[in-house]
Order: C-alpha cells, then structure tokens, then sequence
C-alpha cells in the first residue's frame, strides 16, 4: 500500500505539468501579497507613538491632552498646525497618531471586555426570555445560551490582552486571495491523479494488475489528500512570508483577540493556534472539493469537466456564502467550503447548529460535514473507479446526416467540396457533443443574466421612465422649469398632509376634496424618491454638459447601466475553454506506447504548417462566432427586459460611463463592444490552441489556459485593478476597463488606453502562436509526458 | 461489492442522519404554549406574546413584562444594523406560531419588507421585498388564517410596463412560510387594507369601507360614514371575536375657546364583519383605545387645558391644551359597564398601549412643567392599574 502511495506522489511530483502550476501559483502568489499587503503610510509612525506610550505613559498623556485642547481650542481637529513629529510631514499629525494609538489603548483596556459583556448580557437575557416560553435546560436553545455564556465568561476571566502592538496576522489572516492559488492547484492534482492513466492509455493495463483497483484508488486518495494539504501549508507559509516581509509580525503567541476585527472569536486561542485552526479548516474545504473533482474525474469524463466541476461547486458555494441574507444570518452562509476556506466569518463568532438537541460550534459542524460529504465521495469515487464506471460516450462524429444531401448532383459535388481541412478538424473535435456543452452553457448564462440584469416591470422603474421620457425632449430651460415645477408640487402634496387632515376634520375640506388629495398623496409618496432618482441624473447630465459642451442627453440608461455593469463572462471563457482545449492535444492522445497520431500527421504533406493554420483559423472563427452568439444573447435578453433608447446619444449620456469625454455614441460604443466580442473569442480560441499546442496535454493546456486566462481577472477584478489591461476576459464585460482607459487621459483620446491594451493583448497572443507554431512545424515528437 | 454498498449506503444514512439531527429544532410541547399569554384580538400599533410587549420607535424593541427589561428586539451580536429588526418604521402584523411578523421600511435600501423574528430564537427571515414606490402604505398589512395580506402595485394584465398607468394597487397575500404569493382583486389608489379577518378583507377608501369576500373575490360596500354622520375612519382598526373596532371622525368638532382653532373628536365604532352591523361602542367621543379579549381601554377625548397664561387673549398662543382625558376607562365589548381604572393628569398615555394583566405598557410622555405641555419625547413604560404605579419607564435606544 505504501509503495503504491509514494508511487502516486511521485508521479505527482514529476509530471511537469503539476510541477509549473504548482510553481507560478506561488510565485505569483507570492509577488502578489507582497504588492497587497503594503502597511499602511502611517503604520511606522503609529507604531512608535505606541512604544512611547508603553515607555513614557504619563508624558505621552500628557502630550495628548495638550493636543486634545489645541484641537477643542481650534475648534477643529484636523488642524494644519498640529506637530508631527511621529510622522514627519504634516500628512499624519501627532494628535491624529496618538488618537490611532488611544483608541488601540482603549480597546485593550475597556474595549474587548466591554464587546464581550454586551455578548453575555445578551446572551442571559436571552436565556431568560427563553425560559418565560417555558424553555428548560434540556432544550437546545437554553444549552446553545449557555455554551455560549459559558465560552465568553471563560474569554472574559482568562484572556489577558497584552499592552503591545500587535500588528500583521490580520492582514494574513485576512488573505484570501491565496484560495483561489490553491483551489487550482488542488483541482489539478486531483484530476491529474484520476486521469492521467486514461490520458495516457495506461489505464486497462493498470486495471488488470494485482493491487490495480481498490489499492490503488486508496493510495491516490491518500496521496490527493497529502498534496492539497501540502498545497495549503505551502501556499500559507508564502502568504505569511510576504506579509512578514513587508509589514513585520509581532508576539505570535499573543491571543488572536488583541487584533479588534478578531475581539469575538470565541477560542482562548494564540494568533499561532488561529492560524493553525484557519489552516485546517481550510484544508477540509479544499479536501472535500478534491474530493468531489476526483469522483467527477472517476466517471472518466475529461480534464475539463472534473476541473470545472470542482470550480462550479466553489462557485456556488460562494454565491451561497456572500449572498445578501437582508441582515439574517442562516446557517447555510456558514456551513459551505466557501465560508469554511473564508474561515474568518465562520470562527469570529460562537455559533451553534442542533444535533439531537446537542449544540454543536458551527467549527466542529463544517468539520464533521466536510469530513463526511469528502468520505461520502470518496467511496462513491471508488466504486466507480473499480468498477470502470464511465459516462455514456456521445463520441459521434461531426458529420451532415445523409438523409439531409439531397440525392442531385450538386448536392453531392457541394457535400464532398465542404470536406476541407476544417471540415475534419470538427469532426475529429466532437463537435456535436462540444456543441450541446456550449448551448448548455448559454443557457446557464441566459438565465443568470436574466436574472441579474432584472426586468423594468416595477411600478418605480415605470415611473422613473415616465420622467425621462417627458424631460427628454425639453429644452434645458423647460426642462428645469419642469423639474422645480415637479419637486415643488410633489413637496407641496407632501408638506400639506397634516394641514388638510385637520382641514378635513375642521369642515374646511370635503369629503370629495379630502379623498381626491389622499389619491395625489399616495402618488406623490411612490413618485417622490423615484424623482429624487431623476434629479440626481439630471444634474449629473448638466454637470457633463458643462464639462464637455453639451453631447450629453437624458436617457432612460437603466437598462444600459444594468447591461454593463454586468461582471466578466465566465461562460464564455469556458465554452472557449471547452472548444480549444483539445485542439492539438487530440494529436497527441496517445493510447498506446507508440504515442498519438501527430507523428503519422506530422509525416503527411500539409500535416505542419496548413494543419496548424487551419486548427488556429477554425477555431479562432468559431471562437468569435460563439462570443458574438453570447454577447447577442446578452444584449437580447437586456433589450426584452428593458427599453434600450436613443443608440445615437454620447456614451456618457449612461452614468456608469461617467469619465468617458469623447463623443461616441451608444451605438458606436455597442458596436465596439461587439468588435470586442470578436477580438475576446479570437484571442481566447487563440490563446487556448497555442497552449494546447506547447502543452500538448489537456491537463497542462487546462491548467495553463486558466493561469493565463482566469488569474489576471481574477486579480483584476479583486485586489489588482489596474490589471484589466493584461485580462483578455475583461474584454466580455468591457464597461470598467473603458472607464480606467478614460481615467488614463492618453493622447489620443479615451479609448487610446483600450486599444493599446487590446493591441497588447494581441501582439502576446501571436507570440504565443509564433512560438505554438513553430514548436509544432519544426520540433520532432517527444515521446515522454508533458 | 456488497461490502461497499454497505459502507456507502451506511454513509449516505449518516449523512441524511446528520442533517435531519443538524435541521431539527426542539418544539416545546403545545400545553406549554398554550399558557403563556397571547391574544386573539389583532392590532398592528403593538404586539403581545408571552411576557413580551413589543413597541416601534425606528426600531423594533421589546419589554419583558416580568423581567422588566427594556431591549432592542435584535439579539444577534454580530448585528451590523441591517437586520429587518432594525428598519426605520415597522408595524406589526401579529404572532402566530411564535413568531412575529411585521412589515419594515429599510431607508438606506428603499426597499418595505415583509419579514418575520422567531420569538425564542431571534432569529430573523424575510419573506418578501417591495420597493417603496410599489407600496407606499406598507403599514397596513394583517394576518388570517396562514395568510398575510398586503397592498402592492402590480402591472395590470397586458399592461406596459413602462406606463405608470398600468399599473395598479392589488390586494395580495402570501403564505407564513413565504412558499406561496398571490393576487386577491385590484384596489383604487388611496384605497387600502384596513383589516384582514375570517376570510374577509376590508378596505377603506374616502368615507367608505369595502368588504371582499376573499373565496370568491366579491367586493360590497361595508359602511358609509358620510350616511351614518361621520367622516371617515381615524384610527387603525383591532378585531376581535367577530367584530372590528376602530375610531370614525365625526362631523362635528371642539372649538378651542382662546385660538377659535378647531380639534377634530372621533368616536369608537365596532362592524360587525358577519352582519355588517354597526354601532357605536361609546357615546362619547375617543382620541384612543385599545381591544383586550377581557374588554376595551380607552381613553376619551376632552379639550383639556394644562396652562393658560394671565391674559389668554392677548397671548393665545401661549395656552397649552391637549386632547385627551386624564383618565384611562374600562367597559365591555359593547360599551357596558364604563369605569375608570387610572387616572393621572401629569401623564400622557394616550399615544400607543395596550392592557395585559391589568396593566398599561405601552408610549408615555411626561409633563414638563417649564414648557407647560407633555414632552415631545416619551418612553416605554407600564403603568398597573391595581397599584397606580408606573411600574417601569425607559428611553428608547438603550443599545
């Protein structure tokens, strides 16, 4: 058993593949917290006012308060005046240091004890009202009280927060970034354990071994455990490195409460041993989502699908996690491997879930659920394995039903013309099959982007439309004279609620003049915030105006606004993803010792320079067919559910666009973003084929494709901005890099920054073929792995 | 094989185990439940279950009537303000199956929810969100049997949803659990809910109430008060065994003697939902009442002077007065048997409150005696009628 486990861990270790992905993610990683977790300007400064304050206290109070009464004097705290000898410029003043330090001071002093009297005191009241109900200290709920009572007098009696500044673990602790480095590694590991047998034809023979089956499924679950446990110790340990680099640690053994974001955490535990428990929760996350792609990659289904499904069930899982709750805070937001990889939301408070009446800490809760749903898959993954249980295989090639080839002549002449290189490319790709994954992908999109952008079938979006629509065609003067007219009556119906009641009541009013104003004044409720809407757009409209000189328009926008503000398509990125993906690694599929057909190919007349032309010119055509057919489905859905106005109306006439300056109109913009669409699709296609072509593994080509593809928006569209310039994918929802190319202000005009981005995006991408193109025309065959 | 179908279908017990064990909740035993207090007459100013009165003042808070503790009804430490619980303006649309249901105003969302706390727990949920322009009287909503009836502007069948006109307020209703939301019939504008009970729905419009047979969506005239020598409705309505009182404005009004400015009175009226019977409860005119299952508290109207200056004539405006009786009156649900059960002239209790046990919990303003008048701003309190004392008094944002 032993051996077949250090043989799993080998393999894992020597495949190159692994060895790459594994090494740029914590490179990446790596560089990434370093540029993150700069301190703050003022964090050095602060520091030292704290050591003053722990060595000279009195002088330091004394300090203080004389800047407390130059403040009280001058009226104003901010003042200019203040010394700032802490610092060094006036940017930091010495009273705005000290009053950092002060409340850090009285948090330690007063503060944490005080957070965690209002727990107790709520937690006995409640206990209390739960008796009145008849409630005794059988029932869960009182149990639940007490333990919680139990655990913060515990806290309040023994915690000890030490009179330091402590200062690091939370920016480490806080991290998150670093899941998404080792949710991939994770999944990678997992299906490159599960599947590269099958890859590489060595599978039947490795099922008919002694050992071949259950063993050795064992030996790979044990050693896709160790692995994602090594990745998340690794992946930590450089986080915490590079944090340490640029902001220093203090006492690790200090308790993790002296840090205020960590005040209820309900474990007498040090900044050490809450790293350690963050770690393990964080590993059965990351073990269970392994799991689950290691019993998808059991059913034989290809590279993509055990990886993507690993990826869905993170996404949904964050999606349940960071849904808004409207302030209610069930127990579902918790209990998911996204909260339990977040980790800090699920161990900052004592929360308990019932287990036949028992409390149970949410802690212990996702711990036994993961371990059990991760064992539950394991073994469903194992019967599957030993069983040589497979998806049914829909491999039917691409290819015109007979009965459709009218029997005439030309028909025939057309049928057997249209048989063209790419022709068969399609054919050898499972077109058919690919076909149906990516119409089940827009599918998906469409419902989620008809459910995101909304409908305006809402009496305020109605309302608001009216006012757009009536002030549209004013002039400016008309328009305000309208606009003060509407304020002043809806204010007017407002103000005069009291007064005509009493009037009413007083016989000054009729019954008939009475109960027509209640109509107005209902009315003027649901019209008077909407209104409040439209003046703010107005006003913005005319501040544009003036900046511009007047190509600015009122527009019904929500809609646009709703189309644009929608994230990045990741939908499309992986119907790309799903197409591309095999493109030249089908050639080198080896089934058997002799390796692939790129041999025999590479042999034939056309099989280098043409195949590769044709492989990269059909797909990057497909490619940009299919972002076309996405955004088209996009921009259908958001124009049946909203009315898409006056196309021919300056960009910036949309709110969102507010810091684009230049003239182009909406439909310009649409049209450039349908150009966009079709660079996004070419590039993708292009991207993914090149790789499959260098890799040509699908496991590396997945791996690298997501690393090029994925990472850059992931970061751009998290931490790192400013990197939308170097993602390809934020080209599907181009909305925020046109504004930071606005905000650039190159000569040139606004989209100068765009252009020049996509021009980037384009010249890497034909290196990337240059050197795809050229390693599969001139290099002979590698028979060993990639 | 059969070992590993074992093993797994062990798991998948202990899984599905697990989760019915981590899913259950401990239900306390009905004999239990049954004795604490909780009432059958519904109203939407406060709310009564157990040992609890809760009260609204731009949040929701609740008063133990034994412990005497006074507390936001919040009880999630972690709260970050954003709870329904914790919405601007709220109105309560009962208990049932201790949990309180109530309608809020989420200011910084624009948004009314219909949302619900478990009584025990605290725990919150939302069933459903309208913006504010779709319900802009979101207070009126009241529960019967298993359904909580509300009014929101919905587009009319084949409207243009881009034309304000099309759309139209309806009387709608959704299940406890929020599984179910439907549509009752259309209302007018200014028509609203003023009472939702045995399988009616009553709405007031102008000077007229509508009755609307939910079963089979027939609407009828109710009550015409303009007929009957009234003006329209003033209060909110409370029900109870059959009948629903509420306050009518009177055509007639009192004349303040220094300013010559006129105070509307209304009188309390009790519809009988059935028979469509009214009558008047009191003879005299009311400024407010509350409905117990034992009888009804109110406290009558009277144009009371709490300060006249030396020459009111001259300085009109320096008479303080207010409208309400120093006393507080018990009588049946006919009106029978009136008697005073506390009296006190340096108190205003007039606002919001209901009796449980005999003793008032409900808004109190103080008499200040530098401005002359009842302070602006009030408390919660309890006053026992047995003793005459006020038992407990609190500001509200204690947290």
């Amino acid at each position: 058993m032993m051996h077949l486990y250090r043989s799993e861990l080998r393999k894992l270790c020597s495949s190159r593949t692994i060895c790459i992905v594994f090494l740029l993610l914590l490179i990446v990683n790596f560089a990434l917290t370093l540029y993150t977790a700069k301190p703050l300007p003022h964090e050095d400064a602060k520091r030292k006012a704290f050591e003053d304050y722990l060595t000279h206290p009195e002088q330091t109070e004394q300090y203080y308060k004389e800047l407390q009464m130059l403040a009280s004097l001058n009226g104003r705290e901010e003042d200019p005046n203040f010394p700032y000898s802490y610092y060094g410029s006036p940017e930091y003043d010495d009273f705005l240091i000290l009053r950092l330090v002060y409340q850090r001071v009285d948090y330690i002093e007063n503060g944490y004890a005080k957070q965690l009297d209002s727990i107790i005191s709520m937690s006995e009241r409640k206990m209390d009202d739960m008796y009145s109900f008849y409630y005794d200290d059988g029932d869960y709920e009182i149990k639940e009280q007490k333990a919680i009572l139990e655990r913060y007098r515990s806290l309040r009696d023994n915690v000890q927060l030490p009179r330091k500044y402590a200062h690091g673990y939370d920016t480490y602790i806080q991290n998150n970034t670093v899941s998404v480095f080792v949710l991939l590694c994770v999944l990678v590991f997992a299906s490159y354990l599960f599947l590269d047998e099958r890859a590489s034809g060595f599978e039947s023979i490795l099922r008919s071994v002694k050992h071949g089956r259950g063993r050795t499924y064992a030996a790979k679950v044990l050693a896709l455990l160790s692995a994602t446990l090594f990745c998340v110790v690794i992946f930590s340990l450089t986080t915490f490195a590079a944090v340490g680099i640029m902001q220093g640690y203090s006492d690790i053994l200090s308790p993790i409460q002296v840090f205020e974001d960590f005040a209820k955490v309900p474990f007498e535990v040090s900044v050490l041993g809450y790293m350690l428990l963050q770690m393990l929760v964080r590993f059965a996350a990351f073990a269970l989502i392994a799991a689950f792609a290691s019993c998808l990659a059991c059913l034989k289904v290809p590279y993509i699908a055990s990886i993507g499904g690993g990826v869905a069930l993170y996404g949904i899982s964050m999606i349940i996690s960071n849904r808004t709750y409207m302030g209610t805070t069930p127990a579902v937001r918790y209990l998911n491997p996204a909260a339990m990889i977040e980790a800090c939301a699920l161990l900052g408070f004592d929360r308990y879930i019932s287990l036949f009446t028992m409390p149970i800490p949410y802690l212990a809760a996702s711990l036994l659920i993961a371990v059990m749903a991760t064992a539950a898959l394991f073994v469903a993954g194992g019967i599957l394995f030993c069983k040589n249980v497979r998806v049914p295989s829909l491999q039917r090639r691409f290819q015109i039903p007979k009965i459709l080839i009218p029997n005439l002549p030309v028909a025939r002449k057309w049928h057997e013309k249209v048989h063209t290189f790419a022709w068969y490319e399609l054919k050898k790709s499972r077109f058919l099959l690919l076909l149906a994954a990516i119409c089940v992908l827009l599918a998906i999109k469409s419902a989620y982007v008809d459910k995101t952008v909304g409908t305006m079938e809402s009496y305020d979006q109605a309302i608001y439309y009216e006012y757009v629509t009536t002030i549209q065609p004013m002039e400016s003067d008309e328009r305000t004279a309208y606009m003060t007219a509407e304020r002043e009556r809806i204010d007017s119906i407002l103000l005069a609620a009291e007064s005509n009641r009493n009037a009413f009541s007083n016989d000054k009013m009729t019954a008939e003049e009475y109960f027509a104003y209640c109509e107005q004044l209902t009315d003027a409720r649901a019209r008077n915030g909407v209104f409040a809407r439209v003046e703010n757009y107005v006003s913005y409209i005319e501040r544009k105006n003036a900046e511009t000189g007047g190509e600015a328009k009122i527009i019904y926008s929500i809609g646009y606004e709703r189309l644009y503000s929608l994230p990045s398509d990741v939908f499309v990125c992986a119907a790309l993803m799903l197409l591309c993906v095999g493109a030249f690694a089908v050639e080198y599929r080896s089934q058997s010792s002799m390796g692939g057909f790129s041999q025999i190919l590479r042999a034939t007349k056309h099989g280098r320079g043409r195949t590769f032309a044709c492989k990269m010119l059909t797909l990057g055509a497909i490619g940009a067919g299919i972002a076309i057919a996405f955004r088209t489905a996009t921009l259908w859905i958001a124009s049946r559910n909203y009315v898409l106005p006056d196309l021919d109306t300056a960009l910036y006439s949309i709110q969102a666009f507010c810091d684009v300056s230049s003239d182009i109109t909406i439909g310009q913009y649409m049209m450039l973003d349908l150009c966009l669409q079709v660079v996004l699709g070419v590039l993708v296609a292009v991207i993914v084929c090149a790789i499959s072509c260098i890799c040509r593994r699908p496991l590396a080509t997945i791996s690298m494709g997501l690393l090029a593809i994925g990472l850059p928006e992931v970061l751009a569209s998290t931490v790192l901005p400013q990197l939308a310039a170097f993602s390809v994918l934020s080209l599907s929802s181009p909305l925020s890099i046109t504004v930071l190319s606005a905000q650039k202000q190159l000569p040139g005009g606004d989209f100068t920054y765009l252009l020049g981005a996509v021009m980037l995006l384009a010249v890497l991408s034909a290196l990337l073929t240059l050197l795809a193109g050229r390693r599969f025309c001139k290099s002979h065959y590698h028979g060993g792995k990639s | 094989m059969k070992k590993r179908i074992s093993v797994i279908l062990a798991l998948l017990l202990l899984s599905c185990s697990l989760c019915a064990a981590l899913s259950a909740c401990s239900d306390k035993d009905k004999h239990e439940i049954n004795e604490l207090h909780q009432t059958e007459v519904v109203k939407n100013d406060l709310a009564e279950y157990g040992n609890f009165v809760w009260a609204e003042s731009s949040r929701i808070y609740r008063f133990n009537r034994k412990a005497e503790t006074f507390y936001t009804a919040c009880n999630d430490p972690e709260c970050d303000g954003r709870c329904p619980v914790d919405c601007v303006m709220s109105f309560f649309a009962g208990v049932h199956d201790q949990k309180l249901y109530f309608s809020a105003y989420q200011q910084f969302t624009h948004l009314t929810l219909l949302a619900c706390q478990d009584v025990v727990t605290g725990e919150t949920h939302v069933l459903k969100t309208m913006s504010d322009a779709a319900d802009p009287k979101s207070y009126q909503t009241f529960i019967d049997a298993d359904w909580w009836y509300y009014k929101c502007m919905q587009l009319k069948e084949g409207g243009d949803a881009t034309k304000p006109s099309d759309y139209e307020p309806y009387i709608c209703r959704i299940t406890l659990d929020g599984s179910k939301d439907e549509t009752i019939c259309a209302l007018s504008d200014a028509e609203y809910v003023f009472m939702a009970a045995d399988g009616k729905v009553v709405t007031a419009l102008a000077d007229k109430l509508y009755v609307i047979d939910v079963a089979t969506g027939q609407k009828q005239e109710l009550y015409n008060f303009t007929q009957n020598g009234y003006r329209s409705a003033m209060s909110t309505a409370q029900y109870y065994d059959g009948k629903m009182y509420f306050t009518a404005l009177a055509q007639n009004y009192a004349t303040e003697q220094y300013t010559g400015g006129q105070q509307r009175m209304s009188f309390l009226m009790c519809i009988d939902l059935a028979s469509g019977q009214a009558e008047r409860v009191v003879e005299g005119p009311v400024e407010n009442f509350t409905v117990t299952e034992q009888g009804i508290y109110y406290v009558p109207f009277e144009l009371r002077y709490l300060y006249v200056p030396e020459n009111p004539e001259q300085n009109p405006r320096e008479v303080k007065y207010c409208l309400f009786e120093e006393s507080i009156y018990f009588c049946g649900h006919d009106g029978s048997d009136a008697k005073i059960v506390y009296t006190n002239e340096k108190l205003d209790f007039s606002f919001r409150f209901t009796v449980v046990d005999n003793t008032l919990y409900g808004w109190l303003f103080d008499y200040d005696e530098q401005e002359h008048n009842f302070s602006s701003s009030g408390y919660f309190g309890s006053v026992n009628f047995d003793t005459g004392r006020i038992v407990h008094a609190e500001k509200p944002d204690k947290e």
